[in-house]
């Protein structure tokens, strides 16, 4: 009995002293890094790394919530955050890092050494947002929104569409945006964040994008929203239309694509778009209430807005809507074919189909 | 006679011995006055004294079945004990029943209450038990077989089943049981529970104990045996399911859809009281990335202050808890409920707001208090309550993974139970056909 | 009864991301693997079909039993011993491969033995149990793990970030000629029914198991999710990158209203449930194969408490487990996956010609002492 009792003793001693050496460390010794920045540095082959660090409080309020900004650079990204833990008292946690900031300056260069890090870091969440920051990340994650409420959730909030829910606002993941700088015939894109003029909140309505190796294109928000609702079927959104010097504005409620590639030595590609919605802002009596007549002039104005679009982003020599993949998909092709499409890509011509449903003219005749 | 008892008995004073002569016939007597109650002036000293008459007597003696010739002397000292009277006329020596009977009402149900099912509760008397059985339970196929146990407290028990709906491979090795027991004094029923149960079986209970004569009525029906014990409140029932501790009587009577939701309640409350804490270490001191970003920070901002690492801070507060609970089940009822609103309420704000817990472990102390008791068994409740320790161990050593693990564990454990050599934990029970060579291969308990 | 046949063939089909099937048909999604797929689901089924069929012909018998009836000692030493190989090995790879997993996702800084350690003491306390517990714990398991299965697989189909795109370009890799190494980690999908090999003890004479549509249907679904959904996911040229293909996939998606937000954790929670499933499952198996290599042994599927010899026999397997985690690296570990998964490819067939074997031999025995018997009547 008593050396049952003594056993059992000893396996307890061993069992807490086991404690110290395995990752126990209690949350309030933990820094969670709600947002990371990656920037060039100021010397070539540098790296700024930024880390925007939550400071817990009991009490939550609107515009309360304290963050910390650590900076460093180091020539190697992992150095930098190695670094980073010098500057801080509590051990770094990247378990909640949501939000991944990539400066211009870096997107220009290259970012495949950002990219293997971060898909290396076990703990940082592949379904994190990816975005670019302009001018750099470190400008960007200095901001304190006022409306935060917990740390770091303004620029959660904006992103995702649990909060605002906007249709210049292109969300984009960490997965994602992996996925895209591999595949073969889909390129990336990425939000760009910016700062709000008044700098108390922040400004994401554009979109970048980049090839396999670097930036290529930006778009204004007006693109970016029809990329939105082109490529990422986003339907809360609202589509202005000039007409007779006034805007028809209609709110779509449903969005559907399709796309048809052709065969041949300069493949045509035929986008097809469905979109179903009603008239938000029309001018009264507008065409007599005529609904086909208004759908048939709302079609012709997206079909030219969106070829205006896909001309411009072919021309960059870019290919986020995945054409690319689409065209090996329809024709089970394999690399030989995907060297074909690439030849014949900058030429391809783009027809645009598409098909409007208004359903009723707002609550007004 | 007399001698005979005298010697067996000696230096015993409550015990009565005399001879008595009415003139006629001289008649040994004893008995303990203790034991028995007034029937012995209606039958057997006004027949014997003042309306004497030997022939009526004889006859008497012959046809009322509560006169027992008991010519052995080795019986007499336990019909004594029993409350009989013994009495010897004529040369002969005859047993005379007239026990005295405590308890003549139904007891009120205490542990396991019920808001629209009977309130009529066992007693500690077993004829009343057996009455209170019969009225619920009313067919010539239930059997009872009595049993003697405990050397010294002699108590009688009734081992109760429906001899047709009963497995009677399970019968037998509870006979064997019963055989084997060698029990000093059997007080309690629980007593007679560990005595069954095999050495591995303590952790939970797999007898039922119950206070209520519906639920008996109940298991009856579905070939259980029941047993129940002389001086106990509470009846034995096996073999059971660990379902059977989830179920309460309300649940009978109780509609379809209400009967339903409390019972995935009552799982959710284990759930809860058992994972609870080991979760609440593990989240904060290994996985703080697995809630939502809002409840790490809320947990961060509430400890902020908690000089110890959240295992010391989880010990506390669940010491605290268990020690409300012992005291108030100690304290007389009056000064009970003083204890609890001082604990509960006084101590754990002052604990937060000195900054000794969070408040999230305040709120997770309540929650694993508060479901533990929702499970309607008292002794299945224990074992819950005892579960939520290596959780806590192991949550501490290995994060939220080991809980998942030792969760594995614990289901393969109770899987691995047996109650009389029925799976304990079997989900849907196999029909009997299905079972490969019944009755040959259960032969282990 | 036979919804516990189920329950194997169900959670051995899921295990497959553990065992490092898909990594190995990614590895050759350009080179066969997606015609290897196609073979395996007629093979499998076809294999499946013959052998449960045939595994109800002994009823209460398991392989070993089977085999002690109708072959000489000798070689019904060399299949249990063999048998005992395969299974073991199952569970220690398993076993490693989930251990590394969690190390990798939820405790990095742990001592990566320390985390082995548990598993295996899971895993042994599991194999112990009698036949009987293994198949109540898997049913108790199973139906908590389907809620979990079904919100995994549901989010991954319907996400709209799934790219059919990419799984059409992947399917029109059909035409390529198919591997041996692919076709023997597809095959593995359809390995429930192996089970039989132990459990057909507690199935009892004329059970007949329905509904045997299950096996194909649900397997090739795994096997179409297991290798689909993270090409869905990561792209026909990511995919190949991650050697845990499966957990980043999980890690892909998120519950936008959920209680834990990153699908990553219900996921690896669930295999941890399945590892330790599977684990307890092929170790006890194993266990049988060598408790039946004593000449005196019968069988006790349904035994309480279990004999002293049950833990002896899988701690050397625990320990078995250490040693190889010591052994192993990233290079070697995929090379006794395949190799593990092309000699138990082998031995599914090979279990299936002893089947056949000792049916008909059963069968001639009972036509003769049938004649025998006539013959004894007529004289």
């Amino acid at each position: 009995m008593l050396r049952r009792t003594l056993s059992i003793a000893i396996i307890t001693a061993l069992l807490f002293t086991m404690i110290s050496g395995c990752g126990f460390k209690d949350i309030d010794k933990r820094f969670f890094v709600v947002s990371l920045g990656i920037d060039t540095g100021s010397a070539p082959g540098m790296f700024k790394v930024t880390l925007r660090l939550a400071i817990p409080a009991s009490k939550i309020e609107s515009g309360k919530a304290l963050t910390e900004v650590e900076s460093l650079e180091a020539s190697s990204i992992a150095e930098a955050v190695r670094l980073l833990k010098s500057h801080v008292d509590k051990e770094l946690d990247f378990g909640h890092c949501r939000v991944i900031l990539i400066g211009k300056t870096l997107m220009e260069d290259s970012v495949d050494e950002t990219l293997t890090w971060l898909a290396r870091r076990r703990d940082i969440s592949m379904i994190s947002y990816v975005g670019m920051a302009e001018p750099s990340a470190h400008e960007v994650l200095k901001l304190r929104p006022v409306s935060e409420r917990y740390p770091g959730n303004a620029l959660l909030l904006t992103f995702g569409n649990e909060g605002t829910e906007s249709s210049y606002t292109v969300t984009e993941y960490l997965f994602d945006f992996v996925r895209r700088r591999k595949e073969t015939g889909k390129d990336a894109f990425l939000p760009i964040v910016k700062m709000d003029p008044d700098r108390n909140s922040y400004e994401v309505n554009q979109v970048a994008f980049p090839d396999k190796k670097k930036l290529r294109l930006s778009l204004n928000s007006e693109e970016t929203q029809l990329f939105n609702i082109s490529a990422r079927h986003f339907h809360k959104s609202a589509i202005a239309f000039p007409y007779l010097g006034t805007r028809i504005v209609l709110a779509l409620t449903k969005v559907s694509t399709s796309v048809d590639i052709s065969t041949g030595d300069i493949p045509v590609v035929t986008f097809r778009i469905r979109a179903k919605g009603y008239l938000e802002q029309s001018p009264p009596r507008f065409m007599n209430g005529n609904i086909p007549k208004i759908e048939n002039h709302l079609q012709t104005e997206l079909n030219r807005q969106l070829e205006e679009l896909l001309y411009k982003i072919r021309d960059a020599g870019v290919d986020p809507y995945g054409f690319g993949l689409h065209y090996l998909a329809q024709y089970f092709g394999n690399s030989k074919d995907f060297e074909k499409w690439t030849k014949a890509y900058p030429y391809v011509s783009f027809r645009i189909r598409s098909r409007i449903q208004v359903d009723k003219s707002g609550q007004i005749q | 006679m007399l001698e005979t008892i005298k010697r067996q008995f000696e230096n015993v004073t409550d015990l009565l011995t005399e001879t008595v002569d009415n003139g006629f016939w001289p008649m040994e007597i004893a008995y303990f006055p203790s034991l028995c109650d007034e029937r012995i002036k209606d039958g057997l000293l006004v027949p014997y004294s003042y309306r004497f008459d030997p022939d009526e007597f004889r006859r008497m003696l012959r046809s009322n079945p509560k006169y027992v010739e008991a010519e052995d002397p080795k019986q007499w000292a336990n019909l004594l004990l029993k409350g009989f009277v013994l009495l010897k006329v004529e040369g002969k020596c005859y047993s005379f029943k007239s026990d005295r009977t405590l308890v003549t009402e139904p007891g009120t149900t205490e542990v396991e209450s019920a808001v629209l099912g009977p309130q009529s509760a066992f007693t500690e008397d077993i004829t009343m038990n057996m009455a209170l059985l019969r009225l619920r339970y009313n067919v010539p196929t239930l059997t009872a077989e009595p049993y003697d146990k405990g050397s010294y407290s002699n108590t009688s028990i009734m081992v109760l089943y429906d001899r047709e709906l009963v497995n009677p491979v399970i019968l037998n090795m509870l006979r064997d049981k019963l055989d084997r027991i060698r029990l000093d004094l059997l007080l309690a029923s629980s007593s007679l529970v560990k005595e069954l149960t095999d050495r591995n079986h303590r952790l939970f209970p797999t007898i039922l104990q119950t206070e209520r004569p519906d639920r008996v009525a109940v298991m009856l029906r579905k070939g259980k045996i029941v047993i129940i014990i002389n001086g106990s409140r509470f009846a034995l029932i096996l073999p059971v399911r660990l379902f059977d501790f989830m179920h309460a009587m309300d649940d009978e009577y109780d509609s379809y859809w209400i009967n339903r939701f409390l019972n995935v309640m009552r799982y959710v409350g284990i759930w809860m009281t058992i994972i609870l804490p080991a979760s609440y270490i593990a989240i904060v001191s290994y996985n703080p990335e697995i809630f939502r970003v809002q409840l790490a920070f809320t947990i961060d901002g509430s400890r902020a202050g908690v000089p110890y690492p959240s295992f010391v801070e989880v010990f506390v507060m669940l010491f605290m808890i268990e020690a409300l609970i012992e005291a108030s089940i100690r304290l007389p009822r009056i000064v009970g409920s003083t204890a609890t609103t001082v604990g509960g309420l006084i101590l754990g704000q002052a604990a937060q707001q000195a900054g000794l817990v969070s408040s999230i472990m305040i709120i997770i102390t309540s929650v694993v208090a508060i479901s533990n008791f929702v499970i309607p068994n008292p002794d299945f409740s224990q074992a819950v309550r005892l579960m939520k320790y290596p959780f806590v161990v192991i949550a501490m050593l290995y994060g939220i993974s080991g809980v998942v693990v030792l969760f594995f564990a614990l289901m393969v454990y109770l899987c691995n139970l047996r109650s009389f050599g029925e799976p304990y934990f079997a989900l849907f029970l196999p029909r009997s056909h299905d079972l490969p060579n019944q009755g040959t291969k259960l032969g282990k308990g | 009864m036979s919804r516990y046949f189920y329950y194997h063939v169900l959670y051995v089909g899921l295990i497959n991301i553990m065992i490092f099937v898909p990594w190995t048909l990614f590895q050759n999604r350009f080179h066969g693997a997606v015609s290897a797929m196609a073979i395996a689901i007629v093979i499998g089924t076809i294999m499946a079909w013959t052998t449960t069929s045939l595994f109800l012909r002994f009823p209460e018998m398991a392989l070993s039993d089977i085999v002690k009836a109708y072959f000489p000692r000798g070689i019904a030493l060399i299949v249990n011993v063999i048998g005992a190989i395969i299974w073991g090995f199952a569970g220690i790879l398993v076993v490693y491969a989930y251990s590394s997993t969690i190390q990798q996702f939820f405790n990095p800084d742990m001592n990566p033995y320390l985390f082995l350690l548990l598993m295996t003491a899971a895993g042994v306390w599991g194999a112990t149990r009698c036949s009987r517990t293994i198949q109540f714990a898997h049913e108790v398991l199973m139906l908590l793990c389907t809620p979990l299965i079904l919100m995994i697989l549901f989010k991954a189909i319907f996400s709209p970030w799934l790219d059919w795109d990419a799984i059409r370009v992947s399917l029109g890799y059909v035409r390529t000629r198919p591997s041996l190494n692919s076709l023997s980690a597809a095959l593995f999908v359809f390995a429930g029914y192996n089970t039989l090999v132990i459990f057909n003890r507690l199935i009892p004479a004329n059970t007949k198991i329905r509904q045997r549509w299950i096996i194909p249907v649900f397997c090739s679904f795994f096997l179409f999710v297991s290798f689909f959904i993270p090409i869905g996911f990561h792209g026909t040229v990511g995919v190949a990158d991650y050697l845990y293909v499966w957990s980043i996939t999980s890690d892909s998606m998120i519950m936008q209203y959920g209680f834990v937000y990153r699908v990553l954790y219900v996921f690896l929670l669930l295999y941890t449930a399945l590892s330790l499933m599977f684990t307890m499952n092929t170790w006890h198996t194993a266990m049988e194969f060598i408790k039946a290599c004593h000449p005196r042994y019968t069988p006790q599927p349904d035994q309480y408490p279990v004999k002293a010899v049950n833990w002896w026999i899988t701690i050397s397997f625990a320990v078995l487990t250490f040693a190889y985690a010591a052994w192993a690296n990233d290079q070697r570990n995929q090379l006794t996956y395949q190799s593990w998964l092309i000699v138990r490819s082998i031995s599914e067939v090979v279990v299936l010609l002893i089947l056949v074997w000792c049916f008909f031999v059963s069968r001639r025995k009972r036509r003769s002492s049938i004649r025998q018997q006539t013959a004894a009547q007529n004289s």
